[in-house]
């Protein structure tokens, strides 16, 4: 790579949000986390990462919100958006497309998968190359 | 046999005659007084059926009108109050971001939200339509509203509620103001307040809650001041005119009952009076069946809630430690060269802790369950109740992972009691996991103890997050779980847990609290005279 990619990880879940940065660390990715929706918000608008990995049942602003104002302001409207969450129906699917999301993974979820969600996202191959 | 006895007897024969003349008169008058008694018997059962349905009518429509007032308080944004509102009726994440419903909340709404210049920001109907799309035709009586709701204090509104039409059909209708002023809110969508409407369409929420009660038949929402056969009930709009006419007859099938039965009961009276009896006692037995139906109606939909709360409980919490365990498994799995081996055995921790903390979850879905089933047995034997509460107190520390101090007085004083140690622990340490959970800046906890004659007071007092007032009366319900603790996991059954094993010390237990403050519990236990012989 020739600059490290920034993902932005909003879960509210610590636990489950440090072990998602260590994974992207080892992945070769610079990581940022917020604890809520409305800290990832302002988070991203002040320093636009290239991609969101955002978890949707969140207290303050869910995911849902996310996907919306982030899409709604023109520093993050392109910012490619993971949906990681526990909600798994079509009609959450559908939702969280509707606002924008590009990839919905959900939980428990198989490191291998989100990493290629990841990579999918941000336009690299397997060996982490755009 | 004698044969004899079997001969015409005249003269007896006239005498009977004589006899049944007046007979038939008093059962004559018997059939008419009774016949007049049954027929106003059922009136009256009409009268009782056109009560009660207007009763349960009322019932219902304000309970409708109360849930949505609460979900039009969603629409007050980064309001902690109201979001424990909408939490208690478990729409857990209702209020976190214009509504995120469950599926049953789904299909049968209609939200919208508006600019201060009254343009529509968003509306929709179901989950398909999120933010936008879903034309909405409103009412002008819409404008009276809104201008209730901005006359409205901007920090707390209390949303006004009414009923009104929309396309045609009649909404249960709450409007709250959108505040207070958010600065991601303004930047995104250019202003800072709004007001937001939230609707519900009558006729189904009304079928589902009192329709299908056996008083009513026909349940059906009409213009106003439409001529209608039976009982109606009118239903104000916001300006007080009628909206709609909700009309009703009250199920036939008593009357047919009475009406069918009452001739062949008045000939047969003629011949047999018992028969009034059976007739008035199978009447009797029709009513009390009617009030065990309704009684059992009640639990059903009593039961329905507890499942609906139990699955939410499980997709939530359930997935939450399943989702830490997935995440380090795959750490070791997939980086386990890049861990150290102190990150090596902490991910291996963090599996153990997030499996005890399931395992802890399923043992009280079980518990619970056998109490439910069989009740909880009270076995007492001799308790030296200091070290009893000390032990107690120790292991919720250690469940919990907590930094609280639990400091107990009066405990050793008492010295040996006549108790059962196993319900004092269920009762006594699922309310002190509570309250040590429940404290998460380690804030101290205190136990009291005193004992009055055979009774015993056990009072844990915590400084904790306390319980909003709202969800006070429904503690101890299974699956119930306040609503400013959904960022904490648990199942919500703890106090279910703790209130079964108290009652089965004869005792019971009260809970005050005062939100953001803390919470005292206190556990009343009634003394054994003396230990179980087994013990």
């Amino acid at each position: 790579m020739t600059d490290t990619r920034r993902i932005l990880v909003i879960d509210d879940e610590d636990t489950l949000r440090e072990r998602v940065i260590r994974m992207l660390q080892f992945e070769g990715f610079e990581v940022q986390g917020a604890a809520d929706g409305r800290e990832g918000v302002e988070m991203a608008w002040k320093d636009p990462p290239d991609l969101v990995i955002c978890d949707l049942l969140m207290p303050g602003i869910n995911g849902f919100g996310v996907c919306r104002v982030l899409r709604d302001d023109a520093r993050t409207a392109e910012v490619p958006v993971i949906v990681l969450t526990a909600l798994g129906s079509q009609s959450d699917r559908e939702r969280t497309h509707g606002l924008g999301a590009n990839a919905y993974v959900t939980k428990p979820f198989r490191a291998p998968v989100l990493m290629a969600a990841v990579r999918q996202c941000l336009g690299l191959d397997e060996n982490g190359r755009g | 046999m004698n044969l004899n006895d079997t001969k015409p007897q005249p003269g007896r024969s006239l005498s009977l005659r004589r006899l049944l003349a007046p007979v038939a008169g008093v059962v004559l008058v018997a059939v008419l007084v009774v016949s007049a008694l049954v027929v106003a018997s059922v009136r009256g059962f009409d009268r009782h059926a056109a009560e009660e349905t207007e009763h349960l009518a009322r019932a219902a429509m304000r309970q409708i009108t109360d849930d949505l007032v609460r979900g039009a308080q969603d629409y007050t944004w980064w309001d902690e109050s109201v979001r424990r509102v909408v939490v208690s009726l478990d729409r857990a994440w209702a209020g976190h971001l214009w509504g995120y419903y469950q599926e049953n909340f789904r299909g049968n709404q209609i939200v919208m939200a508006l600019a201060p210049d009254d343009s529509v920001i968003m509306t929709w109907h179901d989950s398909r339509a999120w933010f936008d799309g879903v034309p909405v035709v409103i009412e002008p009586d819409l404008d009276l509203l809104i201008e209730k709701a901005r006359a409205m204090p901007v920090t707390r509104p209390d949303p006004v509620s009414s009923w009104m039409l929309i396309d045609g059909e009649v909404y249960a209708v709450a409007v709250g103001a959108i505040t207070p002023s958010d600065p991601i809110w303004a930047s995104a969508y250019g202003y800072d307040r709004g007001v937001g409407i939230f609707a519900r369409q009558l006729a189904p929420l009304l079928r589902n809650s009192v329709g299908e009660d056996f008083l009513l038949d026909d349940l059906r929402l009409v213009p106003p001041g439409t001529s209608v056969d039976g009982d109606f009930l009118d239903l104000p709009g916001p300006t007080g005119e009628p909206v709609a006419r909700l009309a009703w007859t009250p199920r036939a099938e008593g009357r047919d009952m009475v009406l069918s039965v009452l001739l062949p009961v008045a000939a047969a009276l003629l011949a047999m009076i018992p028969l009034l009896f059976v007739f008035v006692r199978q009447a009797m037995r029709a009513t009390s069946e009617d009030i065990e139906l309704r009684e059992s109606l009640n639990r059903e939909r009593e039961v329905g809630a507890m499942k609906s709360r139990f699955v939410s409980m499980v997709s939530h919490e359930f997935r939450t430690p399943l989702t830490a365990i997935m995440a380090s498994s795959e750490l070791l799995q997939h980086y386990r060269d890049r861990l150290s081996e102190a990150e090596r055995e902490e991910e291996l921790a963090s599996i153990e802790r997030e499996v005890d903390r399931l395992t802890g979850m399923i043992d009280e879905v079980i518990m619970l369950g056998q109490a439910d089933a069989t009740g909880l047995e009270f076995k007492p034997q001799e308790v030296d109740i200091g070290p009893c509460i000390t032990e107690i107190a120790d292991r919720a520390l250690l469940a919990t992972a907590s930094k609280s101090n639990i400091t107990i007085h009066g405990a050793n004083e008492l010295g040996k009691v006549i108790a059962d140690p196993h319900l004092i622990d269920l009762a006594l340490g699922n309310v002190l996991g509570n309250a040590v959970k429940y404290s998460p800046g380690g804030e101290p906890v205190e136990v009291m103890v005193r004992r009055s004659g055979d009774n015993l007071s056990i009072e844990v007092i915590d400084r904790g997050i306390g319980v909003p007032e709202e969800d006070l009366p429904l503690l101890g319900r299974p699956f119930h779980r306040g609503a400013n603790a959904s960022r904490i996991s648990g199942t919500g059954l703890g106090l279910a847990i703790a209130r079964s094993a108290v009652e089965a010390h004869g005792g019971g237990f009260e809970v005050e609290s005062t939100l953001g403050r803390g919470t005292k519990v206190t556990l009343r236990l009634r003394l054994a005279k003396k230990a179980d012989a087994a013990t």
